[in-house]
């Protein structure tokens, strides 16, 4: 076989499996957008005199929201408000203040009128040393831990050292939670005793009105950035985890609102500090843990109760993010490699690992390569130039649909965006998604992946104008 | 629940088989007679059913905005006309005509408003709804038919289930302690117990309950930890067996031990709690330190192992004199 020959067959079957690739890809997306569908419509709504009752009720698990925060100055205090503010009849907020250099801890300290409390850990996960915990001299369930600067992880371990509460609720500290979010993502585990973590839908706050730390009209964003942002959290919550909560194989619960068994946590060793995507870590060793040792368990996605939070309007800062989601993501499935394709655990090695590997992980890089063998393929005259288009269409009008499915999902079951003339501009920009924003993000995840693969660690900075502060 | 997955299944599978039929259908009618190359034909043919897919959908989902928002106001509209009814029909007007009305509008929204009357009205008034359920053809279990059927839910049910029962139930609270709730402490489910118990903490009335002690020495360790939460509860209540949760082997059924003899002021146990500050179990040294903040002699103890107690005791010990200080000593 010449050499030429040889080209030929090697595209031939590249080409192929990029084809097979895009099907099974979009046939999966698919498939988990319409079980997600069923799975919300078949949800039985809680009525407002059940949720009266349930938010008086003093059988409700204690629940402490743990906040991590470092240099926060800007939103700290209006975020702590926000956080103390939940109706939940027994829930308090533990600030970790993860050795911040700006003054968000003497903020919090004349805000809240914070002393020097005698407060022991109870807990004995590692972490950063603790230089004091504060607590509040008002009557307000604040804890306030001032340590060493660790990351995240650090400091969540070290908030569920100090907590007493059987349930934890990881925030991120500039999240806004909604008054009855608490109540909605802690129901799971009143369902279900075997239920050890659950995980609540994150919101795009851009657009929105904001006061007291309160979102009070909900709007979509007027700038196309996070309008497409908008659009990919709503496939991401309502077609793809709603989809994996029912199948019992939920691998990520979002560290900007999750809440866990705290006995679950100490058990599987609280998060782990040496990766970026610990959140998607700590999910994926509860799974092994419980099927290990074959107990009943539940991790369960609720897409009711919502957390609004800021997302990147700056395109550098957007790639910092997502760069550091696929290492992230990179990092959990080579931690837990074993458990891939592994009959001991079930639904989460056989389905949901492989595909957030396949499917996920490597996802952009099969996607970029297509798109390169395409050009290259056109370039010699290896393809049909109508087939190319017309396989550029499909796969265009392909997450077209995937993405219009998502906001009619919202619309569906959640109804948050009242403006007809938001809906618009949702589907307008499910649509422009598709013409530049995806091939974008598909170039920062791959760089995410080499990164993820030659070791890089780190968060990155993230900016942020503060929800009070003047556009 | 299962009934729920099937449903998902189903739905599932046929709109995947929809889907999949729809291309194929596109595919072999309309492409394939025009088009040499079945990969084109093929290609087009998913294309045709996306588009015809997304516009389905935009189309679909503003029809269906708008007869959810109309449903929604004629929702609104029948429940305040309802209220309205039964409000009126309460005070001795006969609103019955007006109710069948509004039963052939929306029988559901009518037992609903007729349960949710029922749940708060009183003697006459509510004598009159119930007279009107019969009338309107809705069976409304007698008094004690029904606090029958809410406890026995309240126990079968989950912790959800049961929060909101509990509350509904707290009327009957005296009434289910000399019946239903001894009853229940003895069963050999254990769920059944649980709810019991559930029951007497959650209303934080005195009652005087039976067979307390048998969920006291219960072979499940979160049954005894319940049973010591709900002993401060019990008038009748032996108390001895406080002392004896303190041997107990889980760490759960000590830490609860210890916050009994708080809340009950047991000063008789101020040695056991004592050398409790020094458990193996930090949930435990804690929950000791706060009780004994509770105890007469127990803050000059307190005082005592601060200045020259174990290191860990010292932390729990000063944490709760601090707590004791500030007037927030919260027993949970």
């Amino acid at each position: 076989m010449s050499g030429h020959e040889l080209l030929l067959r090697g595209f031939f079957f590249l080409e192929t499996f990029i084809i097979i690739y895009v099907a099974a890809i979009n046939g999966s997306y698919l498939l988990l957008v319409v079980i997600g569908f069923f799975a919300l419509e078949h949800r039985e709504p809680v009525s407002r005199r059940d949720r009266d009752a349930l938010l008086k009720s003093p059988l409700l698990p204690p629940v402490a929201i743990l906040a991590p925060a470092y240099n926060e100055a800007l939103t700290c205090r209006d975020s702590v408000r926000a956080m103390l503010g939940p109706r939940y009849p027994n829930h308090e907020v533990i600030v970790i203040n993860d050795g911040s250099t700006d003054d968000t801890l003497q903020i919090l300290i004349d805000a809240f009128k914070l002393y020097r409390s005698g407060r022991t850990p109870t807990g004995s996960l590692p972490t950063k040393p603790i230089r004091a915990i504060y607590e509040s001299r008002d009557p307000i369930r604040l804890v306030v831990i001032d340590k060493e600067n660790g990351g995240k992880a650090d400091s969540l371990n070290a908030g569920i050292n100090v907590a007493r509460a059987t349930l934890v609720c990881a925030v991120d500290s500039d999240s806004l939670i909604e008054e009855e979010a608490l109540l909605s993502v802690v129901e799971p585990f009143l369902d279900d005793d075997s239920t050890v973590a659950s995980g609540g839908i994150i919101r795009v706050a851009n657009g929105c009105r904001i006061e007291g730390g309160r979102v009070v009209d909900v709007r979509a964003p007027r700038h196309l950035l996070p309008i497409f942002q908008v659009i990919e959290y709503l496939r991401a919550f309502l077609g793809g985890r709603v989809a994996f909560s029912f199948l019992n194989s939920l691998l990520i619960i979002s560290g900007a609102f999750g809440v866990f068994r705290r006995d679950a946590v100490l058990e599987a060793g609280g998060y782990l500090t040496k990766t970026v995507g610990e959140d998607m870590e700590l999910v994926v060793r509860l799974h092994r843990l419980f099927r290990q040792t074959g107990r009943k368990y539940r991790i369960v996605f609720v897409p009711e109760p919502v957390c609004w939070t800021e997302v990147p309007e700056s395109l550098r800062i957007l790639k910092r993010q997502r760069n550091r989601w696929q290492r992230g993501t990179l990092d959990t499935l080579m931690i837990h490699r074993r458990m891939i394709f592994n009959p001991r655990y079930g639904v989460v090695g056989f389905f949901a690992l492989p595909y957030f590997l396949f499917f996920e992980a490597l996802g952009p890089l099969v996607e970029l390569t297509g798109y390169a063998a395409t050009v290259l393929g056109l370039v010699f005259g290896l393809i049909d130039p109508r087939l190319a288009v017309l396989f550029f269409m499909v796969s265009l009008l392909f997450g077209v649909l995937l993405s219009m499915s998502a906001v009619v999902l919202e619309e569906l079951t959640q109804r948050r965006y009242p403006a007809p003339a938001d809906l618009m501009r949702l589907f307008l920009g499910a649509v422009i998604e598709s013409l530049g924003f995806r091939q974008l993000l598909m170039i920062w995840r791959t760089q995410g992946l080499i990164d993820g693969l030659r070791g890089k660690q780190g968060w990155g900075t993230m900016e942020r104008r503060g929800f009070g502060a003047p556009k | 629940m299962k009934d729920v997955r099937l449903r998902v299944w189903v739905g599932t599978v046929a709109v995947a088989m929809i889907y999949v039929g729809a291309i194929d259908l596109a595919d072999v009618v309309v492409f394939t007679p025009r088009f040499e190359s079945r990969s084109l034909s093929l290609a087009l043919a998913f294309a045709l059913v996306q588009t015809v897919a997304i516009v389905v959908f935009v189309g679909g989902l503003f029809v269906r905005k708008w007869l959810y928002s109309r449903r929604q106001r004629q929702s609104i509209q029948i429940e305040r006309e309802i209220q309205e009814a039964l409000a009126l029909h309460s005070l001795g007007q006969d609103e019955l005509p007006r109710l069948r009305a509004l039963m052939a509008r929306s029988r559901r929204d009518v037992e609903r408003g007729i349960a949710a009357a029922l749940a708060t009205l009183l003697s006459d008034a509510r004598a009159r709804v119930l007279a009107a359920a019969g009338a309107l053809g809705i069976p409304q279990a007698d008094d004690r038919q029904r606090l029958d059927a809410l406890f026995e839910a309240a126990a079968a049910g989950n912790l959800r289930r049961r929060a909101v029962l509990v509350e509904e139930l707290e009327p009957h609270a005296l009434a289910l302690a000399t019946d239903q709730i001894p009853r229940a402490l003895t069963s050999s489910d254990p769920r059944q117990v649980t709810a019991a118990l559930d029951m007497i903490r959650a209303w934080k009335r005195m009652l005087t309950v039976a067979n307390l002690e048998q969920a006291l020495r219960h072979p499940d360790a979160a049954v005894r930890v319940r049973a010591l939460q709900a002993l401060p509860y019990v008038s009748n209540a032996a108390h001895a067996a406080v002392g004896e949760g303190f041997r107990d082997a889980n760490a759960s059924v000590r830490a609860a031990a210890a916050t009994a003899a708080g809340k009950l002021r047991l000063s008789e146990l101020t040695d056991a709690l004592v050398r409790a500050l020094s458990d193996t179990s930090r949930e435990v040294a804690s929950a000791a330190a706060f009780a004994l903040a509770a105890l007469p002699d127990g803050v000059s103890r307190l005082r005592q192992v601060v200045s020259s107690g174990p290191r860990l005791a010292r932390g729990v010990a000063f944490e709760a004199l601090e707590q004791a200080t500030l007037g927030r000593m919260e027993l949970v």
